[in-house]
């Protein structure tokens, strides 16, 4: 096949398909629409952490001229939402569990009548008792944010870990293998520590926002911000209760995702006031309600200990963790879940017992936030690691690489990891990263107020929702057109990563034609098959699988007209330089371009040439005792950090960040650079920046002046290294790199601040008071 | 302070990607409400609701990157006003919005216009910048994908063609 003959499109450095749009300022996102006639939407949000609501009168609202609506509980047909456990309301029915929870909604004729009729919705709460932290949530006697938390649906694949009994603990997953116990007893060496990673924001710069419009036959067509446009569909229509072929979803350019904008909120508000109204209705959230509105990165406590051989051999690990979910659980309890699969990490750990839960407070909602739980627990894991490399004077690489997986491990579900099924490039990313920067570069004589030091760090994610769901299914079709070009029809996103470019690589690729004849149709859920959507690093894996199965598709049927044209075999056809041509030189003047063979084909035999795609990751669920082969396609990443520590003032300085990923085949390398360089610094804010911090569930600001995000002046020198692999399931040996990339970042900047100032933080972020509290206690001591 | 008053109006007269305008404006508009939703420029973004601290709503003001959200309508009188919608000449596009494209300095693209606009202003006053001094020009623009690097090198390769 042309595969094997030329791989001129794959590892091509493409710019984005979009990126001519976004430098001349032609980008249209959805906060962008407008349409005549267009009423705007506003949201009234609890002003308390958990209340009764005891009056919610709208009337006055109602009557404001210029108000076309006013909504609350009563007008959502089946007011419950939530991945993990199906409870969380649209618009809050007579109690609020947080801050910022959404009690009703005004459509009017301008943003500032809307904004006037907010105040004119009378309404009282009466306080409830809260639950602010996770310790406080599972002690007993805790006030209960779900009275009777069982009596709401809740995903199949997580049901083994559902909590029956009452309480705030949602779900606790528990995944074991060898002995613990007796193991941890008798290890020579045992590292221990408590951690604590805080809630962040994803900061999408293009806020949550939806402009619905009712098309003259009565469906409604909403345009939204979202990388997953089929998982908001299907959450709009039960919401609203309105069937599946009722609804069409329109996404333009996204301002980013993150994992933020799977679980829908204004999406669904809009489309409400439009079916109320009859009448066009855009809403979006202002940056505050980003912030308490859309969900965080959940905030983690682990306890974690690590016993080891004193040659450096790992022997077991004992890890729990508590995730803080806020009072619904969305994402929750699936972070949980993934968060203890990938807890481990890449290496071969006999004995572990990881135990997860996932628990209720009334602080902000948790939600997905890239690396879906991992970047926490690994955190934790890779301090252990840097301890035990410190304490046993091994070095860093040297420790992870002794026990790093390889062909044949085994993990801690009972996966087993043979290199003829998954891609393993975890020990290259190692030799990579050491090549680059040998163990002399890492040495540094420090004296003075300023210390330098180096730290290291490894992670590893999946690509796809693996163990999450039953199937994580994308489909693709791809169609010839007359003037030889192909318009794809894929509900892969572009939420900025790249995905639907390296798609289009690897059609063109598949096809034999150059990208430029391959066009990506408008991705509106009428014409596209069923996507999951930008997450969970599957897009060009699942995705991209399913595109490439739809090329090979369309490439045969070309292939079998032009065989009955060309009267030689199709097997003995190529397509190449637009025109389908024999492989044989000696016939090499017997061919049909494209545009000439779409022309006969539809006019003449009655036939577009059209194929069709699908692809989908099944049979990862794990079982009641937790075993199982959660992960379809495993992604690696290992890091180092430098930095300078002012031991005088805290101040952290990040010199490099370097990262070498096992991307599989790296379809369009500047994409891929792009992900590692991007969540390099996502990580380093994480790990040094970053926090919504909340004062009994209230945050403060919040805003953009109050919580720091890195910015230019932060820039450290960064080094991105691809490792390539072939990935044996993925798309032409592809696989994900979207979320690996910050799973070790914090960590390998912590053990960095450890090697220069001697002094190990675990409480992210690592600001300038925890690092002077943390030398002035170690001088103390 | 009641000296800004929603109701008390004013014209305002300025070139704007070269071409003349005027607008009645309240006191109270910004620059960035009057170029978003008065002559929707959409290039023309917001990412911190007005507060200065996203760079996205950047704009030239007689060849100065400003953020137009803090800046009144009113402050845009008799300057010569440029968005990212006139950067290129017609179909060709500036250095460094080619630079930009062929250096993968975007992903979402939702901060690009702002980070075009601050570069433009630095290379039009140091034409080879430094590092430090391109990180300073930039200092105002939030970029949540990129993590910058290739921006970086973008206005690099962007300096170094214009050098040439």
């Amino acid at each position: 096949m042309s595969g094997q003959e030329r791989h001129a499109v794959l590892g091509r450095r493409l710019p984005k398909i979009n990126s001519v749009a976004a430098v001349t300022g032609r980008s249209r996102y959805t906060v962008d629409l407008t349409v005549p006639g267009m009423l705007y939407a506003r949201v009234l949000r609890s002003p308390h952490p958990h209340a009764s609501i005891v009056k919610l009168d709208v009337n006055r609202a109602r009557a404001l001229p210029g108000v076309a609506a006013v909504v609350t509980a009563e007008d959502v047909a089946a007011n419950s939402l939530g991945a993990s456990v199906k409870h969380r309301p649209l618009l809050a029915a007579g109690v609020v569990r947080c801050f910022g929870e959404p009690v009703a909604a005004v459509a009017a004729i301008s943003d500032g009548i809307a904004a006037k009729a907010l105040e004119l919705i009378e309404i009282e709460y009466d306080p409830l008792p809260a639950v602010f932290d996770v310790n406080a949530a599972t002690a007993p006697g805790a006030p209960l944010i779900h009275s009777d938390k069982s009596g709401y649906a809740r995903l199949p694949a997580l049901e083994q870990w559902f909590v029956r009994e009452q309480g705030n603990v949602s779900h606790r997953v528990r995944l074991v293998s060898g002995d613990i116990d007796a193991v941890l007893r008798r290890a020579p060496r045992i590292y221990n520590a408590s951690f604590a990673t805080q809630p962040v924001s994803h900061v999408c710069p293009e806020s949550h926002a939806a402009l619905a419009t009712i098309e003259p036959s009565g469906r409604l067509v909403l345009w939204c911000s979202t990388g997953k446009p089929a998982r908001v569909h299907g959450q709009i229509c039960g919401l609203l209760g309105i069937d599946s072929s009722k609804l069409r979803i329109e996404v333009g350019d996204v301002g980013c995702d993150f994992g933020a904008k799977g679980e829908v909120s204004i999406e669904a508000i809009v489309a409400l006031l439009a079916l109320k109204t009859r009448r066009p209705v855009r809403g979006m959230f202002s940056r505050e309600e980003e912030f308490t509105g859309a969900g965080l990165r959940i905030a983690t406590e682990i306890d974690a200990t690590l016993g080891v051989a004193a040659d450096g051999q790992l022997l077991a690990m004992d890890m729990a963790f508590r995730n803080d979910i806020g009072p619904y659980d969305g994402y929750g309890s699936m972070v949980t879940v993934w968060a203890a699969v990938c807890a481990g990490g890449p290496y071969e750990i006999a004995n572990m017992r990881i135990v997860g839960e996932s628990i209720h407070t009334n602080n902000l909602r948790g939600a997905s936030f890239r690396g879906f739980g991992n970047p926490q627990v690994s955190f934790a894991r890779e301090c252990l690691l840097d301890m035990a490399a410190k304490d046993l004077g091994m070095d860093p690489i040297a420790l992870r690489r002794r026990n790093a997986w390889k062909d044949g491990s085994v993990t801690v579900t009972g996966q087993e990891l043979h290199s003829d099924r998954y891609g393993l490039g975890f020990i290259e990313t190692l030799d990579r990263l050491r090549d680059r920067f040998p163990a002399t570069a890492d040495q540094h004589a420090n004296s003075g107020p300023i210390r330098r030091g180096v730290g290291y760090a490894c992670g590893l994610h999946g690509s796809g929702y693996g163990c999450l769901i039953d199937a994580d299914t994308s489909g693709a079709i791809l169609k010839l057109t007359p003037d030889g070009t192909f318009i794809l029809f894929s509900g892969a996103m572009d939420v900025g990563q790249g995905t639907t470019t390296s798609i289009i690589q690897l059609v063109a690729e598949t096809i034999g034609v150059e990208p430029d004849q391959v066009i990506l149709s408008s991705q509106d859920t009428d014409s596209v098959p069923f996507d999951g959507g930008a997450s969970a690093s599957r897009q060009l894996y699942i995705s991209g699988n399913a595109a490439l199965r739809a090329a090979q598709s369309v490439r045969s049927r070309i292939l079998a007209i032009a065989a009955d044209i060309l009267k030689i075999d199709a097997d003995k056809l190529v397509i190449r330089d637009g025109a389908v041509r024999a492989t044989d030189p000696a016939l090499s003047n017997r061919s049909i371009t494209l545009p000439r063979l779409a022309l006969y084909a539809i006019n003449s035999r009655g036939e577009q040439p059209i194929g069709f795609g699908t692809y989908s990751l099944q049979g990862a669920l794990l079982n009641a005792e937790g075993k199982g082969d959660p992960i379809g396609a495993f992604l690696f990443a290992s890091q180092r950090a430098e930095v300078e520590v002012d031991i005088e003032t805290g101040v952290v300085r990040v010199l490099s960040l370097a990262g070498a990923h096992d991307v599989g085949r790296a379809i369009n390398p500047m994409v891929v650079e792009g992900q590692i360089e991007g969540s390099l610094i996502q990580g380093m804010g994480y790990a040094l920046l970053e926090e919504v911090r909340q004062h009994d569930g209230r945050p403060i600001g919040p805003d953009l002046e109050h919580y720091l995000v890195p910015m230019s002046a932060d820039l450290p020198e960064l080094v991105s290294i691809i490792v390539e692999t072939h990935e044996p399931s993925g798309p032409l040996g592809a696989k994900g790199a979207g979320e690996a990339g910050l799973v070790p970042t914090a960590a390998a900047i912590a053990n960095a601040i450890e090697n220069a100032a001697g002094v190990r933080i675990t409480k992210l972020p690592i600001t300038p008071e925890r690092v002077l509290d943390a030398i002035r206690a170690r001088r103390a001591g | 302070m009641t000296a800004i008053e929603a109701n008390v109006t004013d014209e305002v007269t300025f070139v704007l990607n070269g071409v003349p305008v005027s607008a009645a404006i309240d006191l109270a508009t910004t620059a960035f409400d009057l170029l978003r939703h008065e002559f929707r420029l959409t290039s023309v973004r917001s990412a911190c609701d007005g507060i200065g601290m996203c760079g996205a709503c950047t704009i030239l003001v007689n060849g100065r990157a400003s953020p137009s959200c803090l800046l009144l309508a009113i402050d845009l009188a008799g300057a010569r006003v440029e968005t990212v919608d006139a950067l290129a000449d017609g179909e060709s596009l500036h250095p460094l919005q080619q630079a930009f494209v062929a250096m993968g300095a975007l992903q979402c693209g939702y901060c690009t216009a702002g980070m075009l606009l601050s570069a433009k202003a630095l290379l039009d006053e140091i034409p080879r910048p430094s590092r430090d001094q391109i990180a300073r020009a930039l200092t105002g623009n939030l970029c949540r994908c990129t993590g910058y690097a290739k921006i970086f090198e973008a206005i690099e390769v962007a300096a170094e063609g214009s050098k040439a």
